[in-house]
């Protein structure tokens, strides 16, 4: 395969979403993502993982960044890059970067806070990033051995 | 998400069908909070129709449990899809929690 040819097949593999930055959007992108995930060869564990992944990332994001206020959108983009998926959510939320993800003490059973702890233990990576006049910029990988 | 719930001896069977999540989660805690007022504090959760569960329905759950116990309750979930009971595993929820691979056993048991 020439290159030419190797980077229409990427660009013709990746797909995006943009919605509301609403909480009732949530379930919506995590439907659109799982078909989005279709073909990919990913194992269904690994579908729901970035299911779960992306519902925390969102729901953060309506939450804490958007504070419930109309306005601002969500966009997903799911690509596939040498071998592992890659979701990249993007928003125009205050700038976030979480100083550190960690899960409360089960035995304090906490009401909350399990979410971006969640996120990062069912993907190999996340980073959060600020995108240039875009806001915030949240990359999921996603890789297994089931890649070629 | 929808509900039903039952009388089971002393238990209330409570099946539970679609994801339980942050969507979700408000209209469940409200269900749930009716059976708590009307004094049902036993209760059994079919989970076996719950293919998907976030941080916010773990979170409801977390909230349930904590009421049942003031009230000198209890709560068991049963038939956890993988999905669902992976989630009690990464946050080491599932040792909070009684777990049941089915109802039957849920309702039969003598518990902890």
């Amino acid at each position: 395969m020439v290159l030419a040819d190797r980077v229409t097949a990427l660009a013709a593999s990746a797909v995006s979403l943009t919605v509301p930055g609403e909480l009732v959007q949530v379930p919506q992108i995590r439907h659109w993502l799982k078909d989005a995930l279709a073909d990919r060869r990913l194992s269904a564990r690994d579908v729901s993982d970035l299911a779960l992944a992306v519902t925390e990332i969102c729901a953060n994001i309506v939450r804490h960044g958007y504070r419930g206020t109309a306005g601002g959108d969500i966009e997903i983009q799911v690509s596939s890059e040498e071998g592992a998926v890659h979701v990249t959510i993007l928003d125009r939320a205050p700038p976030f970067v979480p100083d550190r993800i960690e899960a409360p003490p089960p035995e304090a059973l906490a009401e909350g806070g399990y979410g971006l702890a969640l996120a990062q233990s069912v993907v190999d990576e996340i980073r959060f990033q600020q995108a240039p006049g875009r806001g915030n910029r949240t990359v999921l990988v996603k890789r297994g051995r089931r890649y070629p | 998400m929808e509900i039903a719930s039952r009388n089971e001896g002393r238990f209330t069977l409570v099946r539970m069908s679609g994801d339980l999540d942050v969507s979700s989660s408000p209209g469940v805690i409200g269900e749930l909070d009716r059976l708590l007022e009307d004094g049902r504090h036993h209760l059994v959760l079919d989970l076996e129709s719950v293919p998907f569960i976030d941080s916010s329905g773990l979170s409801a759950l977390v909230r349930l449990l904590k009421q049942v116990r003031a009230r000198a309750g209890s709560l068991r979930l049963a038939t956890l899809q993988p999905p669902v009971r992976q989630v009690f595993e990464l946050t080491r929820l599932a040792r909070s929690f009684d777990l049941y691979p089915d109802v039957a056993e849920a309702l039969r048991s003598p518990g902890r």
